[in-house]
């Protein structure tokens, strides 16, 4: 049987090297091209002849900016409007790699954790670093939740410091283990088919029912494609209005 | 003339029907809903015993201390994410209190 | 019995965890949808209750499942 693991092999087309560290052109960075150009092909679709009533493409484009832009105003408030960019190209970027990558022969962007790591820290340090421009110090009072008493405090401190250190860790990991673990399982039963269906006989009519979980199996993992990208941007607006509005 | 009063309450009937339906969810609605949040914290449980974990450990090797780092924070990490978990249950009673207001208010 | 042969018996052992822990979860959510099913209008009151209970036991599922990881990855 095919080895369902091959699917996340990296090829490296070019090498490169920027300042000494290896940055060679490989599948994952050819795929990250391709889902730039897809997006950018469906945002001129949808903004050519913009009119007041939109016609299909213009309203789907509205559709999903209205999205993000209710992800920022239910969780950040007001001082959240300067986001909306930020959360609209994460959940994007992140939709489409994760739809590109349900395309038989393609490679799924997302379910490296060097990929989903890289944006995990990103906002992280955009947190931290924006929490830290708003409020100076006063932003490590976040992890002193109000009205607590003193003597708590030297054990709710590191608590809290522990729990906002998972967050970079968590970030990644549910995206990366949810786009890895449902490519396995499509390739471990697409593997079924044709090992029943090589095996000739009887054999070959029963291949039908992984064929048929294969199909049910898609439809799951586009759902979820959907919802994890969902996820990382309302998680990632959550974590904004935490730096932002300290408590 | 009947049809469009008909029409009309008709669609009033279906309007309050999904107004009622979002006061009071469906119990598989419930029970989805408390399944995606759960799972989301019981991750996070483990997620904070690891970051807990690797910190305990890290400071060991820096300390040379022995185990007794890693097992604190290894307990840190794991009350850590119980803390997370009984926040978010806390904002989620509330705001089902809040909603029981409301709705007593009204009616 | 080498160290590696050792190791991968952990892990299986360990893994049972996760299957206990799948039987409290299915369990929780039973007695939920029972009670569901004789007063519907109370269930969503339930919620915060459930949110709790099963984040805390697949907590203690996963905790298994990662010692079976730390045991075959880490160690």
């Amino acid at each position: 049987m095919a080895n369902p693991l091959e699917q996340f092999a990296i090829e490296r087309y070019a090498e490169l090297s920027v300042g000494g560290a290896d940055a060679a052109f490989t599948n994952a960075s050819l795929f990250m091209l391709l889902i730039l150009g897809i997006t950018l092909f469906f945002f001129w679709l949808g903004s050519r002849n913009p009119q007041l009533v939109p016609g299909r493409w213009q309203a789907a484009l509205e559709g999903m900016a209205g999205f993000a832009v209710d992800i920022v105003d239910e969780n950040i408030g007001p001082k959240g409007r300067p986001w909306v960019p930020f959360i609209f190209s994460l959940f994007i970027f992140i939709l489409v790699a994760n739809v590109v990558g349900l395309f038989p022969y393609s490679f799924t962007v997302t379910s490296h954790i060097v990929v989903t790591f890289a944006f995990a820290a990103l906002v992280f340090l955009i947190c931290v670093l924006i929490g830290i421009a708003h409020h100076g110090l006063r932003f490590f009072t976040l992890f002193v939740p109000p009205n607590t008493p003193i003597a708590l405090m030297p054990i709710i401190v590191p608590i809290e410091l522990i729990s906002f250190l998972a967050r970079p860790l968590t970030l990644s990991v549910r995206l990366f283990a949810n786009m890895t673990a449902g490519h396995i399982l499509l390739k471990v039963f697409a593997g079924f088919v044709i090992s029943l269906a090589a095996a000739g006989g009887i054999w070959a009519a029963t291949s039908v029912v992984p064929f048929a979980m294969t199909v049910a199996f898609y439809g799951l993992e586009l759902i979820v494609a959907v919802v994890q990208a969902y996820v990382f941007a309302l998680l990632t607006a959550i974590y904004l209005n935490d730096s932002i509005n300290l408590h | 003339m009947p049809d469009p009063d008909k029409h009309n309450l008709d669609r009033l009937g279906e309007r309050l029907q999904a107004a009622k339906a979002k006061q009071q969810p469906k119990p598989h609605q419930v029970a989805s809903s408390a399944l995606a949040q759960g799972t989301r914290h019981a991750f996070g449980i483990a997620a904070t015993t690891l970051v807990g974990g690797g910190i305990g450990w890290m400071l060991d090797r820096w300390l040379q201390t022995g185990p007794w780092l890693f097992l604190l924070f290894l307990l840190l990490g794991i009350a850590a994410g119980f803390w997370d978990l009984l926040k978010a249950v806390d904002r989620e009673a509330k705001a089902l209190q809040q909603r029981r207001n409301e709705q007593d208010n009204e009616g | 019995m080498e160290a590696e042969a050792a190791k991968y018996i952990g892990a299986g052992l360990a893994a049972i965890g996760t299957g206990i822990a799948a039987i409290a979860v299915g369990t929780l959510f039973a007695l939920f949808l029972q009670g569901a099913l004789r007063n519907p209008s109370a269930a969503d009151s339930q919620r915060p209750n459930l949110i709790f209970g099963f984040a805390v036991t697949e907590a203690l599922g996963i905790f298994a499942f990662l010692v079976a990881l730390l045991l075959l990855f880490a160690v």
